[in-house]
């Protein structure tokens, strides 16, 4: 995986001094918080209902075991023994002391990490696919090129006052396991008729308040133009994106009022002007990047004894058919960690789950760790006749959930319990609901149903293409639930629809047993949730939980 | 007019205070001032937006109360200030 260079060292460790200086003149009054606030901000600060969290940046959600070690060290030293991932693959912490940020960023960039351009209108972290580099079906690992964008980004002088924040998604494999679909700018990597490799194009994609899907924007882009055509959308979206009203300030906006013809023929003329610029990337480069995420040393495995313990184990048996996904080294698979305990909070880890699993990754899978935008984690290389120990060793932390991409994987962001914008709890009606789902699932083996939680209508868990969406709002004082069918993030991608009227916090639950057992009377062979639903259209759903109101 | 308490966060830890009878911060909602009409609302916010100005505290605003027994508990109108109040209604890793 890429190790930081010394201009990398250098950037951090001065930023940390920076903001060191920064808060210093906060706390002695020399600032107001109306100056400090975007400083704050700049380096992943906010503050929330309780205290002050920490963003932390995980570019493309990759991890080294000694950096999942620090985030313990800070989890334990700074906080309250725990940390939260988050849909953007990277993790929060909930209760910092404003006069503690400096050491934390310290001691982040002795770790080679940092917490800027998690926050603001910026350049965000780029997301991609958790198995990228092991996947069978990819066209080429799409991580190299998420770290030549997070180089060209970092601190990129022209894009630090966009109209808003912008997020860039890539996927190596036309599997899209990265959302690209719901992101202001997606990459594909894609083939060109000759052979060489490139991306398609997708722009103004996004959730929130006004929801909508990328469209595509070129088909074909080649790799060495990647910098110029990204900056060129920048650019046409920072002269002409709204900056009057916050709630049309996104791209997709833009995208939308002119029209995609028009949008392309603005970033293809200014692409005319910047193709040919320092922004075009030579062979050397790429191939210097591209050797930073060259395989691991593989080892020969066999599965024999895989498949015996898949045989004596039902346990075992259940969580290696939920949780592993094929590797494309025969005898390799890469493992789903679950931080979705029934009942438990979505992407929470404690500070010694995160120590122990480190030593796992050390032991297991290469020392390296990756972060998925649905909030578990992955062991990406992991030899088969291992497994087994492997999954004693989770299910002994309470990390070997079997249950990915299931019901009770629940995708939920921190909710009005701790965040500052939310309008009603999602973390409670989570746990609820994998709690009674889990049984469900259990007796009826409900496949891939994805159900993701949304405290406010900004969004952070992205309820509008769960297959079932849940978004908190407040009315009448009250917590509301209104409910979405027939989201997906996937290459199929689609908005979920509102079902119909909300429930209470107390409904809420048994509204989605009901459309779930609905399902399951409409339900062809193995058909998933969301084909049944694409079949059916929604109106079974709306008569058993409506009737004839 | 309804029954008002003053809170903000605490600049050091981002801690959730309430303002107290004399000025004084606290993390006990018990221990904070309630403010009934208007005169008595405009004095305490004024003083507490000096505590703001002078950065010992951020985001100064009034809180509704819920009006039965506050000389027992003080129990704020909106979920989202009970949460700030009492914290988070989830016991965390």
């Amino acid at each position: 995986m890429y190790a930081y260079d010394a201009l990398d060292d250098r950037l951090v460790r001065e930023r940390a001094a920076q903001f060191r200086g920064q808060v210093a003149r906060r706390i002695s009054g020399a600032l107001s918080e109306d100056e400090f606030k975007p400083l704050r901000l700049r380096n992943g600060l906010y503050l929330q209902l309780h205290a002050y969290m920490l963003r932390v940046a995980i570019p493309y959600g990759l991890l080294n075991a000694d950096q999942l070690r620090a985030l313990a060290r800070i989890a334990r030293r700074y906080d309250r023994g725990y940390g939260h991932f988050t849909t953007r693959q990277n993790i929060q912490f909930n209760w910092i002391r404003l006069e503690d940020a400096p050491d934390i960023l310290e001691d982040l960039a002795a770790a080679g990490m940092h917490a800027i351009q998690t926050s603001g209108n910026c350049i965000r972290n780029t997301t991609t696919d958790q198995f990228a580099g092991v996947a069978a079906d990819e066209i080429e690992d799409p991580r190299p090129w998420a770290e030549i964008i997070r180089q060209w980004s970092t601190l990129h002088p022209e894009f630090s006052f966009l109209p808003r924040k912008f997020k860039v998604a890539i996927s190596g494999s036309p599997n899209d396991r990265a959302a690209i679909a719901v992101h202001d700018i997606g990459l594909s990597m894609a083939r060109a008729p000759d052979g060489g490799t490139g991306f398609r194009v997708w722009v103004g994609g996004g959730l929130g308040r006004t929801p909508m899907l990328a469209e595509a924007i070129r088909d074909f882009l080649p790799g060495e133009d990647l910098l110029s055509y990204l900056e060129a959308i920048l650019r046409v979206y920072n002269a002409e994106g709204r900056r009057d009203n916050l709630y049309k300030s996104r791209i997709k906006i833009l995208v939308s009022a002119l029209g995609i013809d028009r949008f392309r023929e603005l970033v293809e003329a200014e692409w005319a002007l910047i193709r040919d610029s320092a922004l075009r990337l030579n062979e050397a480069e790429i191939s210097r990047i591209r050797a930073q995420f060259a395989p691991p040393a593989y080892e020969v495995a066999e599965a024999r004894q895989f498949a015996a313990r898949r045989m004596e184990d039902t346990a075992f048996a259940r969580w290696s058919t939920a949780n592993l996904f094929s590797h494309k080294q025969p005898g390799y698979a890469a493992v789903t960690v679950s931080l979705k305990p029934a009942g438990g909070i979505p992407g929470d880890i404690t500070a010694n789950q995160m120590v122990a699993l480190a030593d796992l990754a050390d032991e297991y899978s290469c020392g390296e760790i990756r972060v998925t935008h649905r909030q578990n984690l992955v062991l990406a290389h992991v030899r088969q006749d291992r497994l087994y120990d492997l999954w004693r060793a989770l299910d002994s932390l309470d990390l070997a959930t079997p249950n990915l991409m299931r019901v009770t994987d629940i995708v939920a962001c921190p909710g009005l319990d701790f965040c500052g914008l939310a309008t009603a709890r999602s973390i409670p009606v989570a746990q609820r609901l994998s709690e009674r789902l889990a049984e469900i699932d259990e007796r009826h083996d409900l496949g891939e149903l994805t159900i993701n939680i949304s405290g406010c209508i900004n969004s952070c868990a992205h309820h509008h293409v769960g297959h079932i969406g849940i978004l908190g709002l407040e009315k009448a004082g009250a917590e509301s639930y209104q409910v979405t069918l027939g989201g997906s993030s996937a290459e199929d991608a689609s908005l979920g629809k509102i079902i119909g009227r909300g429930f209470s916090a107390d409904e809420i639950v048994a509204a989605i047993e009901t459309i779930i057992l609905t399902w399951l009377e409409q339900r062809r062979d193995g058909e998933r949730f969301l084909d049944s639903l694409r079949r059916t259209g929604p109106a079974p759903f709306r008569e058993a939980l409506y009737g004839q109101d | 007019m309804a029954q008002l308490v003053i809170t903000g966060n605490r600049l050091q830890d981002g801690a959730v205070v309430w303002r107290g009878p004399a000025g004084d911060w606290s993390q006990d909602i018990r221990r904070a001032a309630i403010l009934a009409g208007e005169e008595a609302l405009a004095e305490s916010l004024g003083a507490a937006r000096l505590d703001e100005a002078s950065g010992r505290i951020i985001g100064v605003y009034e809180v509704e109360i819920e009006t039965q027994d506050v000389r027992v508990r003080v129990v704020p109108a909106r979920l989202r200030e009970r949460i700030r109040a009492g914290g988070p209604t989830v016991s965390f890793a």
